[in-house]
């Protein structure tokens, strides 16, 4: 499995999708969580509640310093000379977490909905995934090309 | 460490907001930038050097970036809004110094 955009995801942060609203990266709150090997990512789903029985939901992790986490300091750039556009946030920090095997981590649109109504974004488990927690601090450092990059 | 005055939000309302060619240090990727756009709640700002785009056009800055007004930070020592968290500049009686680059490999 390689990190990769949601495709449903990808077109709502273009111009809406399949939901009636587009994902506004900046201006809504966009959310970091991590899942276990139970979440089998397919980049067709949707939700983090997708309705199968290996959706985000279903392999979340659970357990002492685990939280989902909300992206701070957001910014979406156009790189001119990669033709690139990154999108990144400050890196992030589960502090103490002690909530089993994490496989990959899970970017979605937090609304104020439940599970079933929040957008996928992207799927990431390079850079050092699985990592077994045992009560230390885990950092999620995005690159300097930012968590999340489109080639235009 | 540097002092920096956040902007505070009472009743929705903003003490300080970017303005059109207000100097910003973008810290992620330790470049100097310059207001360009600023809306309702975002705004843009240019950074980074000259640069040639693989259609052969050369622009003034290699990233154009739009971030939250609320999450611009204005630094009263560097008189520059600061945007993200990495090294920030120092005010060294009156001269701003850049934070030395990291290296990838000591050698």
């Amino acid at each position: 499995m390689t990190a990769f955009v949601y495709g449903p995801g990808a077109l709502g942060l273009i111009v809406g999708g399949v939901s009636p609203n587009p994902i506004d990266f900046l201006s809504n709150t966009i959310q970091l969580g991590l899942s276990n090997s139970t979440h089998v990512p397919n980049r067709d789903d949707v939700f983090i509640d997708d309705v199968g029985a290996d959706d985000f939901v279903d392999g979340e992790l659970s357990g002492t310093g685990y939280s989902r986490k909300t992206l701070a300091n957001k910014t979406l750039t156009y790189d001119a000379t990669n033709d690139l556009v990154e999108f990144d946030a400050d890196d992030v920090t589960f502090t103490a977490i002690n909530a089993g095997t994490m496989a990959q981590a899970t970017v979605f649109q937090q609304t104020g909905g439940a599970d079933n109504a929040r957008r996928l974004i992207c799927n990431i488990d390079s850079g050092g995934f699985p990592v077994a927690s045992n009560g230390g601090d885990v950092t999620l450092r995005f690159s300097s090309g930012g968590l999340l990059q489109l080639t235009v | 460490m540097a002092k920096f005055k956040a902007p505070l939000i009472q009743r929705g309302l903003l003490t300080r907001v970017p303005k059109l060619g207000d100097p910003v240090w973008w810290a992620p990727k330790s470049t100097i930038g310059i207001v360009s756009k600023v809306s309702q709640v975002t705004f843009e700002f240019s950074s980074g050097p000259q640069a040639l785009t693989s259609g052969g056009k050369i622009v003034p800055y290699r990233y154009r970036t739009a971030a939250r007004i609320e999450d611009a930070l204005w630094n009263d020592d560097l008189q520059r809004w600061t945007i993200g968290t990495g090294p920030t500049p120092k005010n060294v009686r009156g001269q701003i110094v850049l934070p030395e680059p990291v290296l990838v490999n000591a050698q």
